[in-house]
């Protein structure tokens, strides 16, 4: 029989997701009449892809309804490409140019929308009492707080008062007030950087948020988080993979003999692991370089005496990695009492801090999840050496 | 080289290998492969849509490969009764998903590989994609694939190996594509039918293609060694599909095993039972008219070659009218033509049960029972 050795990789997810909308789209394709509370026509924005026309397939508004900057439209079709239009403006949509399968060209008008929000036009009470989903409450706090004259304010279906799209946008998603936060730009806007400042300031563990209501929100806590933690360090390490098969008929033997004797001594179930772990400790003796770790600076290597071998498992609160002590001064039968002792303490998530620090080295087995052929594969901090197992064919 | 230049060398060359995975080199925004450890359609379609609504992608990009157990998936306008005989799959234990994305109907099952390549919505570039997967199957395989003006992989410029549709939306996009690993064709043909229904529909129509197996030109070519093959490659493009070279690889962020589910990614629970709803896979059909004609046996009906026709118009997959228009002398004692069946079976379902209530409709007239069950076959006929 054959033992493929292969390489493994993992990682945690981000933490804070951040759309970002970039603002030139909105001074595009669209024509501005002089007065305010002007009726603009909201041309159908370049798709890409050389594409002119286009097919109506799904109306999400209609005429009369109010919408948000960044509210979806209507959905239309070019050939393969399903896309969603969103608005570009707050106001009341007063005109939909085209019906239901209608070809619609780009760069023609796609609706008309009377624009909200004029110099004398405010009216704080309507627009912070309709902020069902739009942004149009952060407009009407915007205003009251009186900012000094710029062109922004004199246009503000141009500029939307004091902060970007991308801005308002992040401020939405998090449900933040823009006049809340102090505006570090010129004219007191609110920059990127001052929302970032004032969610960290708000030591808010980064959390989705997804648009919709009623979604359940639940952060990335405890294990998984600090899995991600120590995931994404790991990346910043620069890797190196080799990849081999080894004849094990031997070995499969020697577990088949010894498997009852280890059963009858305490009920230790034996599998192959504790031979690989033995094994990889041997190995060690031979290249101490390999148990060794790096420091952050990358000046020193430091060798380190034990054999601290981590094994990567699978449990119900995520991948963790213990280790098993000591290795060099176990028999194999220890070290499957031990490994063992540590499979149970993650199944029921009660594996101690001192089993999950200290690791040297880590071996993984991906036997469950055979069939991929992967060269990538993650190292954790600390260590330098991964190797992971495939499955016995 | 003298010592001096050796030792700068040295230097220069430890400072790139030990520089951070995150950094990109100018044109390779960093990615990452997810691989979905699910099987159900809905749960990988749900995920699909969770990162395309939630994911920043303006500093990664991430390229999720899936496959699923054997399904139909329509396009997001399209009329699933159209595109394959509804009533039939789930003997064949088959089901229907409805995805988001446009385009025509596809055939899933475990020998096909879909990949979607998640960006920014200015990252989007079908081609470029295509490309990379192309060139995937050079490298590793020796397959000759090319891009068609239609953005379908062809083989050796005949066979269609993938079929490809995209979503685009703020900030986000996505364009994802099929590959004819290993499927079973001669399944996916009886399924994927395109026999005369009747339906008159503005919704999506599919395009067909002959299509083949990349594992008939390559023996031995499986999903699992197709997902490595087009993963690393993905890693070692640029965004332009250009090849970095294989140690760009290592300065990507890797391959990741996903698993859908709440606990991973919040919400998609409830994402993934909307996209299993009747409501999103059928009620979303845009609305249509379906009438069909039926040979009256000759003994049901004095008159030479009568047809009895069924027409229904079905709006968001319910019944919203129907009427069975009869031939003269098939009914014995009720006016002749058209019979506008009530209100019962509005509201309905396009679907088995409207048959039930056509039955019991018909119960009330005096007809013999062969003609009665005639009709209830034609209305089933019209249904599947």
């Amino acid at each position: 029989m054959a033992f493929r050795i292969c390489s493994l990789a993992g990682h945690g997810l981000r933490g804070a997701f951040l759309p970002k909308y970039t603002q030139k789209q909105i001074i595009r394709c669209f024509r501005v009449s002089p007065q305010f509370l002007a009726t603009v026509q909201f041309n159908l924005s370049d798709i890409g892809e050389g594409i002119k026309e286009v097919t109506v397939k799904e109306w999400f508004v209609e005429a009369g309804q109010k919408v948000a900057q960044f509210d979806n439209i209507c959905e239309v079709q070019s050939d393969k490409a399903s896309v969603t239009i969103t608005s570009r403006f707050d106001g009341v949509i007063k005109k939909l140019h085209y019906k239901i399968e209608d070809v619609a060209q780009v760069g023609q008008p796609l609706v008309d929308i009377e624009l909200e929000g004029s110099e004398e036009a405010v009216k704080p009470e309507e627009s912070s009492s309709s902020s069902s989903s739009s942004s149009s409450d952060s407009d009407g706090e915007l205003k009251s707080s009186a900012p000094p004259p710029s062109p922004e304010e004199q246009m503000p279906y141009l500029f939307k008062s004091l902060a970007a799209p991308a801005v308002r946008r992040v401020a939405m998603e998090n449900k933040i007030q823009i006049s809340d936060i102090k505006g570090t730009g010129k004219g007191g806007r609110v920059l990127k950087e001052d929302i970032l400042a004032f969610i960290e300031a708000k030591k808010a563990p980064p959390k989705v948020v997804p648009k919709a209501e009623g979604d359940r929100i639940e952060p990335i806590k405890g294990v998984m988080k600090g899995m991600a933690k120590t995931m994404t360090a790991s990346l910043q390490i620069p890797h190196f993979v080799y990849s081999d098969e080894i004849n094990v008929d031997n070995l499969v033997l020697v577990r088949q003999q010894l498997k009852e004797v280890s059963f009858g001594r305490g009920g230790v179930k034996l599998t192959y692991m504790p031979f690989l772990i033995k094994a990889a400790s041997l190995a060690l003796k031979h290249f101490p370089v390999i148990n060794s770790s790096v420091d952050s600076e990358c000046q020193n290597i430091i060798y380190k005496a034990d054999h601290n071998i981590g094994v990567a498992m699978d449990t119900p609160l995520g991948l963790v990695v213990p280790n098993i002590k000591r290795v060099q001064t176990l028999s194999v039968f220890d070290v499957a009492t031990e490994l063992n002792r540590l499979m149970q303490s993650g199944m029921k998530g009660s594996l101690k801090p001192e089993d999950l620090t200290g690791g040297t080295f880590t071996i993984s087995n991906i036997g469950i999840v055979s069939g991929i052929n992967l060269d990538l594969f993650i190292l954790l901090v600390g260590s330098i050496f991964l190797i992971s197992f495939e499955k016995i064919l | 080289m003298t010592f001096w230049n050796q030792g700068k060398a040295l230097g220069r060359w430890a400072l790139r290998a030990f520089s951070s995975a995150t950094r990109s080199s100018r044109s390779a925004t960093p990615k990452t492969v997810f691989i979905s450890q699910s099987d159900d359609i809905f749960a990988n379609l749900a995920l699909e849509d969770w990162l395309y609504r939630h994911h920043d992608f303006s500093q990664h990009r991430i390229l999720l490969l899936w496959r699923n157990g054997p399904a139909v998936v329509v396009g997001r306008h399209q009329n699933p009764w159209k595109e394959t005989h509804v009533g039939a799959l789930h003997d064949k234990q088959v089901v229907l998903a409805r995805r988001n994305s446009g385009g025509g109907a596809v055939y899933h099952d475990q020998g096909n590989l879909n990949l979607s390549f998640l960006t920014s919505r200015e990252g989007y570039n079908r081609r470029t994609n295509l490309t990379v997967v192309a060139n995937a199957l050079r490298r590793e395989f020796g397959l000759e694939a090319t891009v068609n003006d239609r953005d379908d992989l062809v083989l050796n410029g005949n066979y269609k190996i993938s079929g490809t549709a995209a979503k685009l939306g703020r900030p986000n996009a996505y364009h994802h594509c099929t590959l004819l690993a290993d499927v079973d064709l001669d399944n996916m043909k009886g399924i994927l039918n395109s026999d005369d229904c009747g339906i008159e529909t503005k919704a999506t129509d599919s395009v067909r293609s002959p299509v083949c197996n990349l594992s008939s030109m390559h023996p031995g070519l499986n999903v699992a060694s197709l997902m490595g093959a087009v993963g690393r490659e993905f890693l070692r493009s640029d965004d332009r599909g250009v090849d970095l070279g294989k140690s760009a690889i290592s300065r990507q962020l890797g391959f990741t095993l996903v698993n859908p589910t709440d606990d991973w990614f919040p919400g998609l629970e409830k994402s993934r039972a909307e996209l299993a709803s009747w409501g999103w896979r059928f009620g979303r059909t845009p609305d249509f008219t379906v009438r069909r004609e039926f040979a009256v046996p000759r003994e049901m009906c004095v008159t030479e070659g009568a047809k009895l026709q069924v027409q229904m118009r079905v709006v968001k997959g319910r019944v919203a009218s129907m009427s069975v228009t009869v031939p003269p002398g098939f009914v014995s004692n009720a006016p002749e033509g058209e019979v506008a069946v009530l209100s019962g079976l509005e509201g309905q379902k396009f679907s088995e049960e409207a048959v039930g209530l056509v039955e019991a409709a018909f119960a009330k007239k005096d007809k013999s029972d062969k003609k009665k069950r005639f009709v209830a076959e034609c209305v089933r006929r019209v249904v599947q």
